[in-house]
C-alpha cells in the first residue's frame, strides 16, 4: 500500500472514508426490520386505505336517532335545524373546492353556488372534471333520523339496548339514541337516552338548536328577526390584509390582497423547520447508539490508523443524514412528485404564483440553513454520544439539546403568528434556534444583512461546534471516559478544584 | 526516509494524565524488518507509548517520528493497528469486517473482498466468511480482527496485546501468523506482558515499567541480567552447606532437589569442584536457562511489578 494512495490532501478530509463509514452506518440500520416497517409505512398505510375504500365496511357508519315529542314542535325543529346545518356544510365544501377552477372562474362558480345550492355546484365540478368526479364528493352525514319504531320510550329500551333492530331498505341497523321531549312548546323538557353517551352528536345537536331558539324568541321579543340579525353578521364589514413588498404596482383601488399563495411561503418554512427537528430526532437517536456501539466494539482505535477524527464524525453524520431521508423518502417522493406533478399539470395561474413565491435564492438559502442546522446539532449529539457509555448516559446528556430543540419547536409556533416580533428576530440570528427561525422569516421577506448575519454566525457556530466537539469525541473515544468525565473536567477546569 | 532509517522513533517522550505521569522520557526505535517487542505489565505505558507513536496522543515533552515525519495521516494505509480492547460490529460478517478496514486503508471494494476471502481461507476460517461477528467464539472474532488490522499488507505493524485473550491454541497460530508476517520483511511491534511471547518471536526487546524505559535490547542482553538458576540433588548429606555460598537464594523442590538462584560471580564449574571436595556425589546437575521474565524482575524488582500491575487494577 503506498503512502500517496491513502493520504488526502493536508487539511482536507477523504471522501470516500466518510462515505464508507457513512454507508456502514447507513447499511447497518437499512438491513434491520424497524428500518422497513418505517419506511414502508406509507405504502401498507395506503394499501390499507386503498384495501378499505374497496371493501364494503364503513367504520364510521350514520348514526341512527329517533324522537318522541311531546310538545309537537321541537322534535320536527330540531330535525329541520339539523337539515339546515347540513345544507351549509355542504355548500361550504363546495365552495371551497372553487380553488380547483382557473381564478377567473371561481367568483362565478362561488356565486352560482350561493344560489342554486351545493348539488348543482357539485354537479358542474364533475361535469367539469369527469376523470376525478368519484373523488370529489361530500361530506357524509353523521346523523340520519328515522321514525320511532314504539311509541313510547320504555317501548324504545329493546331497540335501544340493541335487541332489536331498524329495518333500513332491507338492512338491519342500530338505533343509536333517542331525543324524547317532555313539556310544552313554550317549555319544553329535552332529553336524549343512548348508550353511547361519551360522544353525542345528538346531543350537541339539541344544545345547538335550543341556542339558537333562544336567540330567535330575544330578538323576537324586541321586535326583532333572527333573519335580520343573521343577514346583518353576515353582511358585516370585513378586513383584507395586505403585503407592503406587494404595494408596487398595486394601487389604492386595486390592491394586491394577500390570498392563500401568498402564505404559502410561510406554511414551507414551517414545513422545512418540522423537517429539520424531524431530522435531527430521528438522526439523534441513531447518532447517539451508533457512537455507544463504536465504543463498545472498540473499533475506532483501529479506525484512526486509516481514518481522522473528523472524518469519522463526518461519515456518521451523513449516514444517520441518509438514514433519516431514507426513512422518509415515501414522503419527500410523495411531495416531490405531487409538486413537479402541479407544476407540470395544474392551473397554469397557481403555478406561475407559486413560482413567484418561492424564488431560487429563498430555496438556497433554506437549503443552507436545513444543512448547517443538522450538522450543529449532529456534531454535538456525536460528542455526547462519544462520552456516554451507555443508553442511559445518552439520554442524561442528550437532554439538554432536546430541551434547546423543543424551544425551537416555540419559535416555529410563535414565528408563524409573528414572524417580524423581537423574538423571532432574535431567534432567527442566534445559532441554537436560527435554522428553525430563519426559515419561518425567509417567507417575510427579511433584511438581506439579517439573513447573511444568521448564516454567518450560525456557519461560524458550526465550525466553532464542530471543532470542540472533535476534541470532545476524541477524548471520549481514546479515554473511555463516561458522563462523570465531565464533571471532573468542570471542577477541574471551571471550578480550579483539585480532583 | 532511506531503507535503514527508523519506522518508528520515539525521542524523549512523556505523557500524563491529570499530572499523573503515564510515560516518562522514553526513546527507542524501531527499523525496518524488525520484530521489536514492547513489554512490561499492565500500566507500565505500553498503550500510551503506542498511541503516541501513532499520533492518537500528542506528547506533553519529546517527540515522534514515524516513516520520518510526524506521525498521523501521512502514515494512513502504511500502518497496521490491532489495538489492545477488540471488537468487531456484530451485525457484519467476517469477510465484510475486514473488507471495510481494508478499504478504510485503501484498497478498492473488488481488492478488499478478494483479500478477505483469501485470508480467512489461509488462516483456517474459510466456513466463516459469512458468520455473523456475534456468533462467533472469542477467539475466532479476535483472529479476524487481526486479518482486518493487517488486510491491507502495511509496512508496520502495531499489535497491542495481540496474544491476550487466546487460549494456547490459537496463541501458536498468532505467533505463526507473526512469523509469517516478518518472513515477508515486514515490521512489527508489538506489547505484550506474557514474555515468553516475545522471547520467542523477537529480535529486540523493549521493556518498560512504570512508565519508563528500563531496558532495549537483544532477547540474549536481556538474559545477561537474569539471575542464572543450577538445579542440584545428591543421595548425600551436606550438600546444602556445600553449594550455599554460590546463592542468593536456595529452595527445596518437592522432588527433593534443591534450586539455587545463583550469585552474580558464581561460576557452575567451581560449584562441582566444592562438591567434589566436600564428597558429595551429585545425582543431578542441571544449570536451568533464565526466563525473559526473570531478567525482568531483575531489572526493575519485584516491588516494581507489583506497583506497576496495582496501579493498572486501581
Amino acid at each position: 500500500m503506498s503512502a500517496s494512495s491513502n493520504a488526502s490532501r493536508k487539511g482536507l478530509p477523504n471522501f470516500s472514508r466518510i462515505w464508507l463509514i457513512a454507508m456502514r452506518d447507513f447499511m447497518g440500520y437499512v438491513k434491520t426490520w424497524g428500518f422497513w416497517l418505517s419506511f414502508l409505512f406509507p405504502v401498507i398505510g395506503l394499501g390499507f386505505g386503498i384495501m378499505m375504500e374497496s371493501s364494503d365496511i364503513d367504520f364510521s357508519p350514520p348514526r341512527y336517532e329517533t324522537v318522541i315529542d311531546q310538545t309537537g314542535v321541537h322534535g320536527q325543529g330540531i330535525m329541520d335545524f339539523y337539515a339546515a346545518e347540513r345544507e351549509e356544510q355542504m355548500t361550504s365544501s363546495v365552495l371551497a373546492m372553487a380553488i380547483l377552477l382557473p381564478e377567473s372562474e371561481q367568483e362565478d362558480f362561488r356565486e352560482r353556488v350561493e344560489r342554486d345550492g351545493a348539488d348543482a355546484g357539485m354537479a358542474e365540478l364533475q361535469a367539469r372534471y369527469p376523470a376525478a368526479a368519484e373523488q370529489i364528493e361530500l361530506p357524509k352525514a353523521t346523523m340520519i333520523f328515522v321514525d320511532p319504531p314504539a311509541p313510547t320510550l320504555p317501548g324504545l329500551t329493546a331497540w335501544l339496548d340493541g335487541d332489536r333492530s331498524l329495518d333500513i331498505d332491507g338492512k338491519a341497523a342500530r338505533l343509536n339514541g333517542a331525543i324524547v321531549i317532555r313539556g310544552t312548546a313554550e317549555d319544553p323538557q329535552p332529553q336524549y337516552w343512548s348508550k353511547n353517551f361519551n360522544n353525542a352528536p345528538a346531543e350537541r345537536l339539541i344544545n345547538r338548536y335550543f341556542r339558537d331558539l333562544a336567540k330567535r324568541r330575544y330578538l323576537e321579543a324586541g321586535g326583532l328577526s333572527a333573519a335580520g340579525y343573521d343577514e346583518a353578521v353576515s353582511g358585516r364589514t370585513r378586513v383584507d390584509v395586505f403585503d407592503p413588498a406587494e404595494l408596487s404596482g398595486a394601487t389604492e383601488d386595486d390592491a394586491a390582497a394577500i390570498s392563500m399563495l401568498d402564505r404559502l411561503p410561510f406554511f414551507a418554512g414551517i414545513g422545512l423547520s418540522f423537517f429539520l427537528l424531524m431530522s435531527i430526532f430521528a438522526g439523534s437517536f441513531m447518532l447517539l447508539t451508533s457512537m455507544i456501539e463504536e465504543k463498545m466494539n472498540k473499533l475506532l482505535e483501529m479506525m484512526l490508523a486509516s481514518t481522522r477524527f473528523s472524518e469519522i464524525m463526518l461519515g456518521k453524520m451523513l449516514g444517520a443524514a441518509m438514514l433519516t431521508m431514507a426513512s422518509l423518502a415515501p414522503y419527500i417522493i410523495l411531495t416531490l412528485g405531487g409538486l413537479i406533478g402541479f407544476l407540470i399539470f395544474g392551473n397554469p395561474e397557481q403555478v406561475a404564483a407559486i413560482r413567484e413565491a418561492f424564488p431560487l435564492s429563498t430555496i438556497v438559502t433554506s437549503f443552507a440553513f436545513l444543512v448547517l442546522g443538522y450538522v450543529f446539532y449532529a456534531s454535538i449529539l456525536i460528542a455526547l454520544g462519544a462520552l456516554a457509555q451507555s443508553m442511559q448516559d445518552a439520554q442524561t446528556l442528550s437532554l439538554p439539546i432536546m430541551l434547546v430543540m423543543f424551544m425551537g419547536i416555540g419559535v416555529i409556533m410563535f414565528g408563524f403568528n409573528a414572524p417580524d416580533s423581537t423574538l423571532v428576530t432574535f431567534a432567527s440570528i442566534f445559532p441554537l434556534t436560527s435554522p428553525f427561525a430563519m426559515m419561518i422569516r425567509l417567507a417575510s421577506d427579511p433584511p438581506l444583512w439579517q439573513v447573511l448575519l444568521s448564516l454567518g454566525l450560525l456557519a461560524a457556530s458550526v465550525v466553532g461546534v464542530m471543532s470542540v466537539c472533535a476534541r470532545i469525541f476524541r477524548f471520549g473515544v481514546l479515554s473511555g471516559s463516561g458522563v462523570g468525565a465531565i464533571g471532573r473536567w468542570f471542577r477541574k477546569t471551571i471550578l480550579r478544584k483539585a480532583v | 526516509m532511506d531503507a535503514t532509517s527508523p519506522i518508528l522513533r520515539l525521542n524523549s517522550v512523556s505523557k500524563s494524565f491529570g499530572g499523573k505521569p503515564a510515560v516518562s522520557d522514553v526513546s527507542f526505535e524501531v527499523r525496518p524488518g524488525e520484530i521489536v517487542g514492547f513489554l512490561g505489565p499492565n500500566g507500565a505505558g505500553k498503550t500510551t507509548s503506542l498511541r503516541m507513536a501513532l499520533g492518537y496522543v500528542s506528547p506533553d515533552a519529546g517527540d515522534v517520528s514515524l516513516f520520518g515525519g510526524s506521525p498521523g495521516e501521512s502514515a494512513f494505509g502504511r500502518v497496521g493497528f490491532l489495538p489492545e480492547e477488540r471488537g468487531l460490529y456484530k451485525k457484519q460478517n467476517a469477510r465484510e469486517s475486514i473488507a471495510y478496514m481494508a478499504r478504510l486503508n485503501g484498497m478498492t471494494r473488488r481488492d478488499a473482498f478478494a483479500t478477505a476471502d483469501d485470508m480467512l481461507d489461509r488462516y483456517g476460517l474459510g466456513d466463516a466468511k459469512r458468520k455473523k461477528n456475534k456468533d462467533m467464539s472469542k477467539g475466532m472474532a479476535q483472529k479476524v480482527q487481526l486479518l482486518s488490522a493487517i488486510a491491507h499488507d502495511p509496512e508496520f505493524y502495531i499489535l497491542d496485546e495481540p496474544f491476550s485473550g487466546l487460549d494456547p491454541v490459537n496463541q501458536k497460530v498468532l505467533e505463526e501468523m507473526v512469523r509469517e508476517i516478518a518472513s515477508r520483511g515486514r515490521t512489527i511491534l508489538f506489547s505484550t506482558h506474557v514474555m515468553e511471547h516475545a522471547e520467542r518471536l523477537c529480535d529486540r526487546i523493549v521493556l518498560m515499567s512504570r512508565g519508563q524505559k528500563v531496558f532495549d535490547g537483544s532477547v540474549p542482553e536481556a538474559l545477561d541480567h537474569a539471575p542464572r538458576r543450577v538445579i542440584l540433588a545428591s543421595e548425600n548429606s551436606g550438600l546444602t552447606e556445600a553449594v550455599t555460598s554460590f546463592a542468593q537464594d536456595v529452595e527445596r523442590r518437592e522432588d527433593g532437589a534443591l534450586d539455587l538462584l545463583l550469585k552474580r560471580d558464581a561460576q557452575t564449574p567451581d560449584i562441582l569442584e566444592r562438591c567434589v571436595q566436600a564428597g558429595v556425589r551429585l545425582t543431578r546437575f542441571e544449570p536451568m536457562r533464565a526466563s525473559l521474565h526473570e531478567a525482568f524482575v531483575a531489572l526493575v524488582g519485584e516491588d516494581a511489578l507489583e506497583s506497576d500491575m496495582s496501579e493498572e487494577t486501581a
